[in-house]
């Protein structure tokens, strides 16, 4: 667990913090969507259930995703994912899958639509892989109830996350 | 689950007509003092129970 977490950085993304009250996640999320020149995006969730109901949510607002949790059959997920990567869709909204951390360049934003709980979780969802990071902007919903987890994230993997500024710069996030 | 009100509005039933205006992210944080929250749980004086970090 120890090495894994090792190998994944946060050097290069820009993490910022949006504070909403949980019934507001979904408009919070659709401003973002209106605002940030995505490339691709993973938005992740704190359950499958979560998963499938803002998958159609984001759907229903016209926006096009993928989804993906641990409940599905491994090879569907995989097939999936697959064809995330080869482009065939703008957004992906998964549980915690990446044991790995996500390697995707053409990803350039990751939104934590749940605030994750774990600092390994974090750094799983957040973190590249690579000496050098990767550019990109991850953008945390954080409700007050999450604000342990906020401190305890930034206390153990040593980072800071920002307030979202009102224009977030281009060249943090898009090649 | 844990405790949470099952019949309370969750964010995914969302009233299309609160989309029409963008998310105020200003006022927003407004309402959170990161700092003083972040004092408050090093300081363990909230009340709350939990893992020392």
């Amino acid at each position: 667990e120890i090495n894994l977490m090792e190998e994944l950085t946060l050097k290069g993304v820009s993490q910022f913090y949006a504070y909403v009250e949980e019934k507001k996640k979904v408009h919070c999320l659709n401003t973002l969507f209106s605002k940030l020149q995505i490339n691709q995006s993973i938005i992740f969730c704190n359950s499958t259930h979560r998963v499938e109901l803002l998958a159609k949510k984001i759907t229903e607002l016209g926006y096009s995703c993928f989804y993906i949790h641990a409940r599905m059959k491994q090879e569907y997920r995989n097939r999936v994912f697959h064809d995330f990567r080869q482009g065939m869709c703008r957004n992906l909204v998964c549980s915690d899958l990446f044991t790995r951390g996500i390697d995707i360049q053409a990803v350039n934003v990751v939104i934590n639509f749940d605030f994750p709980k774990m600092p390994e979780t974090y750094l799983h969802r957040i973190g590249r892989s690579g000496r050098y990071g990767h550019l990109g902007l991850a953008i945390n919903l954080i409700t007050y109830d999450d604000r342990f987890s906020l401190a305890r994230i930034e206390e153990e993997l040593k980072t800071d996350i920002k307030p979202i500024p009102p224009v977030i710069d281009k060249s943090l996030y898009v090649a | 689950k844990s405790g949470r009100n099952r019949n309370a509005p969750d964010c995914f039933n969302i009233d299309q007509s609160e989309l029409d205006e963008d998310f105020d992210f200003e006022k927003n944080l407004a309402l959170f003092d990161k700092q003083a929250v972040f004092d408050e749980v090093y300081s363990g004086s909230d009340g709350e129970v939990r893992t020392p970090l």
